[in-house]
């Protein structure tokens, strides 16, 4: 099965984060697979996976074969496309198609078998969301201004009436262990990984001593991180503290913040890092505050405390989203023994919307002692989450709903 | 080209060989790449309705079909009479033809709506994107209360229910957006 996919870079990472994500899941679920990227940022790709020329209309990536979306003439097509036609074309996030491919998909004399045009198949895969509308377009059909080119909807999410998640080697090691509390030989390993580039190559003591940390991850959009700070500097003083400051804009707001409140706290400034470490990353942390989508994937099946914060759209629609996903959590919560009790769920729930919240000074003004308490509790927190992320895991894995789906179309 | 985003209830389109009438408009989701929007679509060739969603990607030729002015004479049952003001002929138009937009037509009404035909048979209704319909019902307002930052249920004179800001009283005027049913402005 030949399978192209598509990816416009919006802003940042998180649109070829995923999808790249996905391109090495579908690969990891079929090593059979034929799979094209079309990418119209690969600078940003090239960042994401250094092997990436971001020069180049042409390139291969182990099989994948990566194209440029920008052809130097729009209607230049890449001659591969002229001899293998695209058949099913994953749409991530309502991209759009570039001119070239449109072209070619929508032109019925590239596709003529035996005097019938082959029937072609977009998905477009659209953004994670727990809003109950996931459930309601998941497969849902959709039309284009071709009879032979169909098209359908594919919603993730985090019920089992929708794509749910990638897995990929996550789902393994769910199946096979559960989410367990991070070992110390996963830790020394991840930071004998990280310690070229955070300088800690040799320091051994040094090492041993922050994997015996309590290990907080930050990756959120620019914000002011003095409350964070004030919480985090309070925390540590009941135990010792290790975070690890994510690469981007957010961590000079975080360093701002951290050396205006002397440093309170011990804390190593990740370089831009590649996918594998920053799930290991995660998946070894006690607590992250994480942005986007594909980070927020990662982390619900890390099955760690974590807080969410949203992209902020038009109109603070983020926070329809932000409400959305506590619902279920607040649902998934009175479904399970060992509940959460409602004080501390409240608490939760006001520090993810404090955290979300853009204008609403007297919210902001609480992050810092709701933070503070959510760390207090933490080992109420902690058999939640890993419930969580089992539960969710048990949904199945969106790769292999996603090709079960395209194996029916292709029949 | 008809885009995602022109749509509405009354819409007549191509897809493929097949000629489609929008007929309700379920709902839309924002997300960061722009809406799509869930819509109950009818076949005018099969006379097979159903439910899609759409993204603001997809682009489609639009179908010019004839088109009458006509006045709703009256409400029969499940069917809704119109009567054309050049020959005085009537045609019926079920009620799942007309779709969302027998929220805000009524037999009182003194303006024309466009009635579409294809093959000879009336098949959908079409409205102004705007409409001004009178508040038959909605609890006391509030005066000085302005911003229509908050909102209070009412009931349209043509029996629709919708959400205004609290400064509207029973009686007053509003114009009403009939791509989604939702409150414009106050007519002054």
């Amino acid at each position: 099965m030949l399978i192209d996919i598509l990816c416009k870079v919006v802003d940042n990472f998180g649109d070829i984060g995923f999808v790249y994500r996905l391109a090495k899941a579908i690969y990891a679920s079929d090593s059979k697979l034929r799979l094209r990227l079309v990418v119209d940022g690969l600078d940003a790709f090239s960042k994401l996976e250094p092997r990436i020329d971001p020069g180049q209309l042409y390139q291969k990536l182990d099989k994948l074969e990566v194209y440029s979306w920008n052809m130097p003439k729009n209607n230049d097509s890449p001659e591969a496309y002229f001899l293998d036609p695209p058949l099913i074309v994953l749409e991530c996030f309502a991209c759009g198609r570039p001119d070239w491919l449109e072209a070619i998909l929508f032109d019925d004399k590239n596709y003529e078998a035996n005097g019938q045009p082959k029937y072609r198949h977009i998905i477009n895969i659209e953004y994670l969301t727990a809003e109950s509308y996931a459930e309601e377009f998941y497969l849902m059909p959709s039309l284009t201004r071709s009879e032979y080119v169909k098209k359908h909807f594919f919603m993730p999410g985090f019920t089992d009436k929708t794509g749910s998640l990638i897995a990929a080697s996550c789902s393994e090691k769910l199946k096979n262990d559960g989410v367990k509390n991070p070992c110390l030989s996963d830790r020394m390993e991840l930071l004998n990984s990280l310690s070229p580039g955070i300088g800690m190559t040799g320091k051994e003591d040094v090492i041993k001593k922050a994997c015996n940390s309590f290990w907080i991850t930050l990756f959120t959009y620019e914000m002011n991180y003095s409350p964070i700070i004030k919480a985090l500097d309070e925390f540590s003083k009941t135990r010792e503290v290790l975070v690890f400051a994510a690469s981007g804009l957010s961590q000079s707001c975080f360093t701002k913040a951290w050396l205006k409140n002397n440093k309170a706290f011990t804390v190593i400034f990740l370089p831009f890092l590649p996918q594998s470490l920053w799930d290991r990353l995660l998946n070894c942390s006690d607590f992250a505050l994480v942005r986007g989508e594909d980070s927020w994937a990662r982390a619900v099946l890390a099955g760690k405390p974590f807080v969410w914060q949203a992209y902020v759209q038009d109109d603070n629609y983020q926070l329809v989203k932000v409400k959305a996903f506590l619902d279920f959590i607040k649902n998934f919560n009175n479904s399970i023994k060992d509940d959460v009790d409602v004080d501390a769920f409240n608490t939760f729930a006001q520090l993810t919307l404090a955290i979300n919240s853009i204008d609403d000074p007297s919210l902001i003004s609480r992050q810092s002692g709701l933070l503070l308490d959510f760390l207090q509790n933490y080992s109420r927190w902690l058999p939640f989450f890993t419930k969580l992320s089992k539960k969710i895991a048990e949904n199945g894995s969106l790769e292999q709903k996603l090709l079960a789906f395209l194996q029916k179309l292709a029949v | 080209m008809l885009l995602t985003h022109e749509l509405r209830v009354g819409s007549i389109f191509k897809s493929g060989k097949d000629i489609v009438i929008v007929q309700r408009m379920l709902g839309n989701k924002g997300g960061r790449s722009g809406v799509v929007v869930r819509m109950r679509v009818k076949n005018l060739l099969t006379g097979s309705t159903s439910d899609l969603a759409l993204d603001s990607g997809e682009k489609f030729e639009q179908v010019s079909l004839d088109v009458h002015k006509m006045k709703l004479s009256y409400i029969d049952g499940d069917n809704y009479v119109f009567l054309d003001q050049e020959t005085f002929e009537q045609y019926e138009l079920s009620k799942d033809d007309i779709g969302d937009n027998i929220n805000y037509i009524t037999p009182e009404d003194d303006f024309d709506v466009e009635i579409t035909f294809y093959e000879g048979k009336p098949v959908g209704i079409q409205l102004p994107i705007s409409i001004e319909r009178t508040i038959a019902y909605c609890e006391p307002g509030i005066k000085g209360d302005t911003s229509g930052k908050a909102s209070k249920p009412a009931t349209l004179d043509s029996g629709y229910e919708l959400q205004v800001p609290l400064f509207c009283e029973i009686g007053t005027r509003i114009k009403i957006d009939t791509r989604d049913g939702s409150f414009q402005e106050r007519v002054r």
